[in-house]
């Protein structure tokens, strides 16, 4: 029983990566989290400088980062 | 031609956002109302099954208690053992009592005469993630100590300096806004929607049986039947909602418990 639990665990780190649903979940949080600050970003500068493309670019700026991020913490073995 | 006369009729009130405002129980308070009641009816429930089920405990369990051992292994093993591991003791209670709370309220949803889920209002969910969330910090401050446990949220090992600007807004988005967030609203938007969900087809069959058309009345059953079928689907969407809020709670204790390779 322990020996399983311990092989999990270890396996498992810091945020649950052993745990395939466990994953997806963080993944999924992940990428909102990406989309949100740097599309939130992008926004407020849109509207600072009164210019319309850097929505845009913050967007894509965190969709890319959250997936390297992804990658990091998930695919990196 | 009829059938553009039933679409167009003015009859049917859809269900709606309002239908979750519940009148006052009873006098004006604000406070007495179905769910705040059916909240407080589900802890004496758990308490009183619980308690009954574990009081003559014996090495031959009765049929309660067997299915109190069930329940409370259940969370223990495939929540607490499996997801913290080492040291997972501690956080059974916890995790045992959201784990209990919540089912119970989600499947009041379709219990007869109860048949309100109160995590359909989305403070219920809100005061469920908080706690979750001073939990899950807590138990990482305490365990690597506060410097350590933030900059180990912030910044990830093994990746050059000037990408950390891109990434330690995430990260930090992540861990403080973000799964508080989900954890509330998953639960919230599933009681919700498959309230809503029931309504439609109960009160829509309901409509029906009463239009004064021949054909509606005979389609009437299929929304009843209907709103049956969903009443078991929807049985299974409570069931997994609180399992899912159990299950990320103690992955986020995971997370916080384990050190940084």
């Amino acid at each position: 029983m322990t020996d399983k639990s311990e092989n999990k665990n270890s396996q498992g780190g810091r945020f649950g990566a052993g745990n395939e649903e466990g994953a997806a979940w963080s993944i999924f949080g992940y990428l909102i989290a990406g989309l949100v600050i740097w599309g939130g970003i992008g926004l407020g500068l849109d509207h600072w400088l009164g210019t319309h493309f850097l929505s845009l670019v913050g967007l894509l700026l965190g969709a890319g980062s959250s997936l390297y991020l992804v990658w990091l913490r998930f695919g990196r073995r | 031609m009829n059938s553009i006369q039933f679409a167009a009729g003015p009859g049917f009130q859809p269900p709606s956002t309002s239908d979750f405002n519940l009148p006052p129980a009873f006098g004006h308070s604000l406070y007495a109302t179905k769910p705040i009641f059916l909240v407080f009816f589900s802890v004496i429930l758990i308490s009183a099954f619980f308690i009954a089920s574990s009081r003559k405990a014996a090495v031959v369990p009765s049929k309660m208690q067997f299915a109190g051992e069930m329940i409370y292994g259940f969370v223990r093993n495939n929540i607490g053992e499996e997801i913290i591991g080492h040291d997972f003791m501690r956080f059974v209670p916890f995790l045992f009592t959201l784990f209990t709370f919540v089912i119970t309220n989600n499947v009041f949803g379709i219990v007869p005469f109860l048949q309100f889920p109160a995590m359909s209002h989305v403070s219920f969910p809100y005061v469920l993630a908080i706690f979750s969330f001073i939990v899950f910090h807590w138990v990482g401050i305490k365990k690597q100590g506060l410097g350590k446990y933030l900059k180990g949220i912030a910044f990830m090992p093994g990746v050059p300096k000037a990408v950390y600007i891109l990434l330690t807004p995430i990260e930090i988005a992540t861990f403080f806004l973000v799964r508080p967030l989900t954890l509330s609203l998953r639960l919230f938007a599933n009681m919700f929607a498959g309230h809503l969900l029931l309504l439609v087809f109960i009160t829509g069959g309901d409509y029906m049986l009463h239009d004064p058309h021949l054909f509606m009345k005979i389609l009437s059953p299929f929304s009843f039947a209907f709103g049956i079928g969903m009443s078991f689907f929807e049985f299974m969407v409570q069931c997994l909602q609180a399992y899912i809020i159990t299950l990320l709670t103690a992955l986020f204790i995971a997370g916080a418990l384990a050190d940084e390779h």
